[in-house]
């Protein structure tokens, strides 16, 4: 399998405060395509710094990441982006949808941005929503949607541009454990079905129970890699 | 909803005090044009500078001819400047020897009379004094003040007239300055032979006195031809300075405008770090958020402009219909010859330049918001909650 994310020795020192914290001491890690991996480990550990970094959307204060063979330590911020748009699906821990667009419009609104046309987005926002189960709350705006049902459409979201593989930072935190259960369950299912890729950090036990890799951070290390087979 | 409420406050009541000034200003300016300077006016090259008796134009016909060829309306004047003295008191003021029929169809001076008659009874030596006059040197219909004047070959004359007719042109000033008795009067009195002073035509349109001017310099060689602005430098000065009141009043209100709407988009902005942030994780680009704020304010603009514009073009044509009456409050508008009525009006290339503003306005107020947007870094403001 293609390797699509690669780290080496990657450290993160934040140093806008008083006393600086070296949140990452030098992780080395691969992540191959079709992967269904979760990052674990106590509170501040680094795993929302180091899935910040593999996302683009923080740097690196040592060491290379590549994704998808890209040096992203280096773009411009504009390159950043436009990297983010076509390679990497997020799914936020508080959903972060756009509020005043519907379920349809949040998944249809990314397809935008990648210029595809018209057509193609509304048969791919369609099937997608009714991926993730909610074919029939496609014209709901998230006020009015459940936060399982929300973070529904932020995957159908983040798998919209199609992007090599989906980053999630605690995407069940805000969710009780059987919501939390059934967006995994569904998570699972587009990985095993579509090789769609996942990274997720998280601190939910039954989730954990659920991943084929789990990778433990301690201290900005990485402190156990275990890959288990289903 | 409540910018664009102030926005189209801001605008409608920019708009409105435009207008006002404008109405006042308008008014002044016809006032005068109509009642005093006409739109052009030919005078002996050295009159101007000394308003004596030769200097006189010495072929009105030819004058008259030019005008009428430009479809004018003309009237002639004999003006010497003299004493008039009744038992009482003498002062000193400009004797206007017109012609009354033509002078009522380019001044209409027959409107400013509020006693007795306009040259209507045949008397010998009529005359015309304003009430200011009568006041002062307690003069009524009929009485017979003397007027001392001096002729062309400067001898000093004094003749008596009768009081015919009292005007009031609502103007301190011209009260105290003119009185009026008829051309064929003075003439012999002064010797001027059919020779006038002034010669003053009207046309259809104030703002063609220009070209007016300009054809009859080129038919009358060695005389003064002047549009009402050369005559009355006053109002070309006064035009001026209400363009820079206009001028400066616009920059305020825009001034307010821009620290509006800075202030109302960086909340928006602020407010929605979380949304923009987010935006830019999965891949809008700076140049699109930029664009999105940008437009945004612009939009805000385009609600509120039309709102302003249209309160504002209301009152102004309403008020402009009925008039503001101020005379409860302003005497002192009447000795610069203003009405106390106003009648607030404003061009229509007026609101079109106020919109234009508000539009550029909006856009430079965005600038700063809009910048602030793609500074947020998307990690921090995800972070948010
Ligand atoms: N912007 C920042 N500035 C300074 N320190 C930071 C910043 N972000 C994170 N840190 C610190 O870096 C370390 C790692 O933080 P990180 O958020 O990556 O941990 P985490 O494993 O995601 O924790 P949690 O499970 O609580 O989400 C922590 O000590 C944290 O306080
Ligand atoms: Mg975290």
């Amino acid at each position: 399998m293609s390797v699509v994310i690669e780290t080496k020795a990657l450290e993160k020192i934040y140093s806008e405060s008083k006393f600086p914290v070296h949140a990452l001491r030098g992780v080395d890690l691969q992540v191959h395509k079709g992967e269904f991996t979760a990052i674990v480990g106590p509170s501040g550990s680094g795993k929302t710094t180091l899935l910040n970094i593999i996302g683009g959307l923080d740097r690196p204060t040592k060491g290379r990441i590549s994704v998808g063979g890209v040096d992203i330590a280096h773009l411009s911020d504009n390159e950043l982006i436009e990297f983010r748009q076509k390679n990497i699906g997020f799914v936020f821990q508080s959903y972060n949808l756009i509020p005043v667009l519907t379920a349809k419009e949040n998944v249809e609104f990314i397809m935008l941005l990648q210029n595809r046309s018209k057509e193609e987005r509304i048969r791919r926002t369609e099937s997608l929503l009714n991926r993730v189960g909610l074919g029939d709350r496609m014209d709901n705006r998230p006020g009015e949607m459940s936060g399982g049902q929300q973070q529904r459409v932020a995957v159908a979201r983040a798998l919209a541009s199609s992007p090599q593989f989906i980053l999630a930072d605690e995407p069940t935190a805000n969710l009780d454990s059987k919501t939390a259960g059934s967006l995994l369950d569904m998570m699972l299912e587009m990985n095993r079905e579509e090789g769609t890729t996942f990274v997720f950090s998280t601190h939910d036990s039954r989730v954990i129970r659920r991943a084929r890799r789990v990778i433990t951070l301690v201290d900005g290390l990485i402190d156990s890699d275990e890959i288990r087979e289903q | 909803m409540v910018v664009i409420t102030a926005m189209a406050l801001g605008i409608w009541s920019l708009l409105f005090i435009l207008g006002f000034s404008h109405g006042i200003a308008g008014s002044y300016m016809r006032n005068t044009i109509d009642t005093q300077t006409s739109h052009v006016q030919v005078h002996h090259p050295d009159w101007k500078e000394d308003n004596e008796v030769k200097y006189s134009i010495a072929l009105p016909a030819d004058v008259q001819s030019e005008m009428e060829k430009l479809q004018l309306q003309t009237c002639s004047r004999i003006i010497a400047n003299g004493m008039i003295a009744s038992s009482r008191q003498a002062r000193a003021i400009q004797v206007r020897g017109i012609d009354p029929k033509d002078e009522a169809l380019v001044t209409g001076l027959q409107n400013f009379m509020v006693e007795g008659s306009y040259f209507e009874k045949k008397t010998r030596n009529p005359i015309l004094i304003s009430t200011r006059m009568a006041e002062l040197l307690k003069l009524k219909i009929r009485s017979k003040p003397v007027i001392t004047l001096t002729t062309m070959d400067g001898e000093i004359t004094a003749n008596a007239f009768k009081v015919v007719g009292i005007f009031d042109y609502k103007n301190t000033m011209l009260n105290e300055a003119l009185v009026f008795v008829l051309n064929k009067d003075l003439d012999p009195i002064l010797g001027m032979n059919g020779k006038v002073h002034e010669m003053a035509a009207k046309g259809e349109d104030s703002a063609l006195a220009k070209q007016y001017r300009d054809a009859l310099k080129s038919g009358l060689p060695g005389l003064l031809v002047e549009s009402f602005e050369e005559v009355a430098p006053e109002l070309a000065m006064f035009r001026t300075q209400m363009m820079q009141n206009t001028a400066i009043l616009t920059s305020i209100v825009m001034l307010a405008l821009i620290f509006g709407i800075i202030n109302t988009m960086l909340m928006a902005v602020l407010e929605r770090q979380r949304e923009l942030g987010v935006l830019m994780a999965v891949g809008m680009k700076k140049g699109n958020v930029f664009l999105m704020v940008m437009l945004e304010t612009v939009f805000l603009a385009l609600i509120a402009l039309p709102i302003g514009l249209l309160i504002a073009f209301a009152t102004v044509s309403w008020l402009g219909k009925v008039g503001v009456d101020l005379s409860r409050y302003s005497d002192g508008l009447k000795n610069f010859g203003m009405s106390a009525v106003i009648h607030p009006e404003l061009g229509l290339h007026m609101y079109i330049y106020i919109g234009l503003a508000v539009v550029v306005t909006a856009l430079i107020g965005a600038i700063y918001p809009s910048l602030k947007a793609i500074r947020l870094r998307p990690v921090e403001a995800i972070r948010k909650v």
